[in-house]
C-alpha cells in the first residue's frame, strides 16, 4: 500500500520564457487534507493541472496514487475526483441527467450517498446546469464527484466566490469524507482551510516556500512584541526568519517564522537587542502567516528590482 | 452500461434539436430529386434549384451537427468536465463514430436506396457503389470536419478553419488540371486516400493525446502531400507506365501530315483538346508566350478497324536538330477521341505542344526530326442493345435506365452514382410522329464518360443525363415505338503509339492553341 497519494519531484512548468512552476517537490500523505495556498498567479492551478495530467511538465515528475501523472486518465480517474471553479460542465443537461450520465462510468458509485448529498445540498434535479447559480453548480460538481467515493479528491479553488452558507455546506460535505479520502485543495479561503487542513503548502511565484503539517506551521510562527533600550535603535542584521519587523518608539514588533521555544526565542532577541524586555509571544492565524509571507516576499522582490535598476 | 453507448445516448439526448434540420432536408431532397430526372422544363428548373439548396442545407447542417457532436467533449483547453472523468478515448471516438453512422450514414444510405428504386435502377446491384460513396463521404467530408472540430474551440472557429482546409485541398486538386503532365489515372483516388489517412491520424492523435498543435501539424500534411504528389508523380515513368511500352499493338498508325493546305486544317479534327479554360490558365501561370512557343503539328491517323475507336490520354514530343541537339517534352495529358470514319481511310488530326523559346530558337533554323508518342486507350464496340423508344423506359445493361422525355425531344438516362461508360446511341427522328417510319431520319448521340470516376461523394445516388440525339438532316421528334440502339464503347486496353519521326520546318507550324 502506497503511503503518499501525491508526490512531486522537481516539478517545473514553463510557458515560453515565463516560469510558472519551479522545481516543486511535495508529498501529500494518504488520508491527509492538504491545502495549497498562495497569492493569485502563484502557480497553484498549474500544479494541480500537472498532477491531473491536464498539462505536461517541462521538467520533473509527479506521482498520483502510485502512478506517473501521465497515466492519470481513463479508468484511473474512477479513483480520483476533481472539482475546479473554472470547470466547464455540459450545460444543456439537467442535474439528474448529468448524474445519470456519469453513474455508469464509476463501478464504486454509491447511490445512497448520492441521494444523501442531493438532499443535503437541496439540488433541483430537473433544472439544467446552465440555469444553476454558481453555488448550485459547485454543489452539483461535488455530488457528481463525492458519490463514487474517490480515494483522492483534488479541488481547485472550490470555495471561491461562494456565499458563506454554501461554503459551509460544501466544507461539511468534505469533512464527512475525511479519512476515507485524501483531500488536496487550493484555496484563498484561509479561515476555512485552517479549520480542517492537516497539511499546508505555500506557493509563491511558482516556488513552494514551505510544505508542512498545519500544527508544525502554527507552532513555528509567532507574533513577537518587546521593549528595547533606546527609541529608534535598529539592529543591522536581523534574522531572515523575522518577518515584517516594525519599530514604534522603544517597541519592536515582528513575526518569527522559526519559533521553537520561548526560551530560545528570548535568547535570540536579547542577542540582537540587549536589554530587551516585556517580550510577548502570540500564536498567528493561517491568514496572518499567509499575509506575512506574501508581504515579505513582495518587499524583497521590490528591493531586488530596485537594486537591479 | 457500455461507456460507448452511454456517451452515444447522451449525445442523442443533447443534439436531437440539431438533428431535425438535416433529417428534414434529406427527406425533402429524397421526395423532390426524382422530379428533376425527366419532368417538364419549368418543373425541372424550379425543383432542380430547390434540390441543390436542400443538398447545401443538408451538408451545412451536418457540418454544424458534427462540430457540436465532437465539441460536446471539447478537445481544446483545460477546463472540460470530461477530461477528468474516466473516459477512454477509443470508446469516446467510437461513440462519435456510432452517432455519425446512425444519424448520417444510415439515413443517407436509405435515401440513396429509395432514389435508386425510384429511378428504377437495381438497388442491390448498386450496394458496392453505395458503400464506396459512403467511404468517399468519410474521406472527403466526415473525417476533415470531425478533425477540424477536434482542434477548435467553437463552431465559428471550426467553420473558419474548415473553409481554410477545403480551400487548401481545392487548390491542391485544381493544380491537377493546371498541370498538363500525364498523371496516373488513379492519382485522384490515391490523393483522397492520403487525405483520409492524414485526417484519421490527426483525429486519433487529438483524441489520444489532446495535443492540438501536433494534430494541426498532422492535418497540414493533407494538402501538402496532395500537392507534393501532384508535382512529383505526374509526367514520370510512373504515369506512362500504365501504357504498354513502345508498341503499336493497339492497331493505330499516326503519321505527320505534310500537306501544306491542311496545316491549320479546317477539316474534321478528330483529336480535340477538351480542357481549354484550365489549360490556358495553366499555361499563363507556367510561362507566357514570351517564354514558350506553341507548335501545331498536323497529323494523319489510320489503322482503325470498324467497331474500334481510341481515347487519347497523353502525348510526348521529341525534336532532334541536324546537329544532333535533342529536346523532349515530358508526358503531357491530353484528351480527345479518335474514331474510324464511315468512309474509312486516313483522318486528319493534330497535336499541339509548348516548346521553350530557347529550344525553339536553336531548332527553328533548319529541318528538325519530330517524333510524337501517344498514350491511348483502345475502345471496342460491344454488341448493340436494341429496344424501342418509350416513356416508360428500359434498363440498358452497364448504362442504367433510359426513357423518352415528355416532349419527345430527347432521351433521359439515369445511372447509379456515376456517369456510365461511353455509349453511342442511334435512333430516328420524324415529324409528326404519325408519319410513316420510312420518313424517319437517323439521329445520333453519345452518352457517358471515359474519365475516371470522381472521387467526390454525392448525396444523390442517381446521375441523370439528357441525351440529345441529333439528326444531320431535318429535325423532328423522337417518337414512341421507334427503334433505338445503344452501343457501349468499352476500354479493352491501353497502349503507346509511336509516330515515325518526320522531318519538319518548325517555323511553318508555329500557331495558336485550339481550345
Amino acid at each position: 500500500m502506497i503511503s503518499a497519494s501525491i508526490a512531486t519531484h522537481g516539478l517545473t512548468r514553463r510557458y515560453g520564457s515565463e516560469m510558472a512552476l519551479k522545481d516543486v517537490t511535495l508529498t501529500v500523505e494518504r488520508g491527509s487534507v492538504y491545502a495549497l495556498v498562495g497569492p493569485n498567479g502563484a502557480g497553484k492551478t498549474t500544479l494541480i493541472q500537472l498532477i491531473m495530467n491536464l498539462q505536461v511538465a517541462t521538467a520533473g515528475s509527479a506521482e498520483v496514487l502510485g502512478l506517473a501523472s501521465g497515466e492519470v486518465r481513463g479508468r484511473v480517474l474512477t479513483r480520483i475526483g476533481y472539482v475546479s471553479e473554472t470547470q466547464e460542465m455540459p450545460d444543456s443537461m439537467t442535474v439528474g441527467g448529468f448524474l445519470n450520465f456519469l453513474r455508469p462510468f464509476y463501478p464504486t458509485w454509491d447511490c445512497g450517498l448520492e441521494r444523501q448529498l442531493l438532499d443535503d445540498f437541496a439540488l433541483p434535479m430537473e433544472r439544467e446546469l446552465r440555469h444553476l447559480s454558481r453555488g448550485m453548480r459547485m454543489k452539483a460538481a461535488f455530488v457528481s464527484t463525492l458519490s463514487y467515493r474517490p480515494e483522492l479528491l483534488v479541488l481547485d479553488e472550490p470555495f471561491s466566490g461562494l456565499d458563506p452558507l454554501v461554503r459551509d455546506e460544501l466544507i461539511q460535505g468534505l469533512l464527512d469524507r475525511v479519512g476515507e479520502t485524501t483531500l488536496f485543495l487550493s484555496s484563498h479561503d484561509l479561515a476555512e482551510i485552517e479549520s480542517f487542513a492537516s497539511h499546508v503548502g505555500y506557493l509563491e511565484q511558482g516556488n513552494l516556500l514551505f510544505s508542512e503539517e498545519m500544527s508544525a506551521l502554527s507552532g513555528r510562527f509567532r507574533q513577537v512584541e518587546c521593549r528595547i533600550d533606546s527609541a529608534g535603535a535598529t539592529a543591522r542584521d536581523l534574522p531572515r526568519a523575522w518577518l515584517e519587523v516594525e519599530y514604534a518608539g522603544t517597541r519592536v514588533r515582528f513575526k518569527d517564522s522559526a519559533f521553537t521555544t520561548e526560551g530560545k526565542a528570548v535568547a535570540e532577541i536579547r542577542g540582537i537587542f540587549p536589554g530587551a524586555s516585556e517580550i510577548v509571544f502570540e500564536p498567528l492565524s493561517l491568514r496572518s502567516i499567509f499575509l506575512a509571507n506574501a508581504r515579505t516576499n513582495r518587499d524583497l522582490r521590490a528591493k531586488d528590482l530596485g537594486a537591479a535598476r | 452500461m457500455n461507456q460507448c453507448v452511454n456517451i452515444l445516448r447522451k449525445d442523442v439526448g443533447q443534439l436531437w434539436p440539431q438533428m431535425v434540420t438535416p433529417m428534414m432536408a434529406l427527406i425533402l431532397f429524397t421526395l423532390l430529386e426524382p422530379t428533376t430526372w425527366g419532368g417538364g422544363p419549368q418543373l425541372v428548373f424550379s425543383t432542380a434549384a430547390l434540390t441543390r439548396v436542400l443538398e447545401l442545407l443538408f451538408s451545412m447542417s451536418w457540418i454544424v451537427l458534427m462540430v457540436s457532436l465532437v465539441q460536446a467533449e471539447r478537445m481544446v483547453g483545460l477546463n472540460q468536465f470530461w477530461t477528468t472523468r474516466p473516459y477512454e478515448w477509443p470508446k469516446l471516438i467510437a461513440a462519435k463514430g456510432l452517432f455519425v453512422l446512425a444519424w448520417l450514414y444510415l439515413p443517407l444510405a436509405v435515401a440513396e436506396a429509395v432514389l435508386l428504386w425510384r429511378a428504377r435502377l437495381p438497388v442491390l446491384g448498386s450496394v458496392p457503389a453505395l458503400v464506396l460513396n459512403l467511404l468517399l463521404l468519410t474521406a472527403a467530408f466526415v473525417l476533415p470536419v470531425m478533425c477540424v472540430a477536434a482542434v477548435t474551440r467553437s463552431i465559428a472557429q471550426a467553420v473558419v478553419v474548415l473553409m481554410i482546409v477545403f480551400a487548401a485541398l481545392s487548390v491542391a486538386w485544381t493544380l491537377s488540371a493546371l498541370f498538363e503532365a500525364l498523371a496516373p489515372r488513379s492519382l485522384a483516388a490515391v490523393q483522397m486516400g492520403i487525405v483520409a489517412a492524414v485526417f484519421a491520424a490527426a483525429l486519433a492523435n487529438q483524441y489520444r493525446t489532446r495535443k492540438t498543435r501536433r494534430s494541426m501539424w498532422i492535418m497540414q500534411l493533407a494538402p501538402a502531400l496532395t500537392m507534393a504528389l501532384q508535382l512529383t508523380v505526374p509526367g514520370t515513368p510512373v504515369a506512362a507506365g500504365g501504357y504498354a511500352r513502345a508498341t503499336n499493338d493497339v492497331g493505330l498508325a499516326v503519321r505527320f501530315d505534310d500537306n501544306p493546305l491542311r496545316v491549320f486544317g479546317s477539316g474534321p479534327a478528330s483529336m480535340q483538346d477538351r480542357r481549354g479554360l484550365l489549360r490556358s490558365l495553366g499555361r499563363s501561370l507556367l510561362g507566357g508566350p514570351g517564354d514558350n512557343v506553341f507548335v501545331h503539328l498536323p497529323l494523319l491517323v489510320s489503322g482503325m478497324q470498324p467497331g474500334t475507336s481510341f481515347s487519347l490520354e497523353g502525348h510526348r514530343l521529341k525534336l532532334t536538330g541536324a546537329d544532333g541537339y535533342a529536346w523532349q517534352s515530358p508526358w503531357l495529358s491530353e484528351a480527345g477521341m479518335i474514331a474510324a470514319s464511315a468512309a474509312g481511310g486516313e483522318q486528319t488530326g493534330f497535336a499541339e505542344f509548348l516548346i521553350p523559346r530557347k529550344v525553339y530558337d536553336r531548332l527553328s533554323g533548319g529541318p528538325v526530326a519530330a517524333q510524337i508518342d501517344f498514350a491511348v486507350a483502345k475502345l471496342e464496340d460491344q454488341p448493340a442493345v436494341r429496344t424501342k423508344l418509350s416513356m416508360e423506359g428500359e434498363s440498358i445493361p452497364a448504362l442504367g435506365f433510359c426513357a423518352l422525355d415528355e416532349s419527345y425531344s430527347g432521351v433521359n438516362c439515369r445511372s447509379a452514382f456515376r456517369d456510365p461508360g461511353r455509349f453511342a446511341v442511334e435512333s430516328y427522328r420524324k415529324m409528326p410522329c404519325t408519319a410513316a417510319d420510312s420518313a424517319a431520319n437517323p439521329a445520333f448521340g453519345m452518352v457517358g464518360s471515359l474519365e475516371p470516376a470522381s472521387v467526390l461523394p454525392s448525396i444523390s445516388s442517381v446521375v441523370a443525363t439528357g441525351l440529345g440525339l441529333n439528326s444531320p438532316r431535318a429535325a423532328g421528334y423522337l417518337c414512341p415505338g421507334m427503334p433505338i440502339e445503344f452501343i457501349e464503347k468499352r476500354v479493352v486496353g491501353r497502349g503507346r503509339v509511336e509516330m515515325k519521326a518526320a522531318t519538319v520546318d518548325l517555323k511553318r507550324y508555329v500557331g495558336t492553341f485550339h481550345n
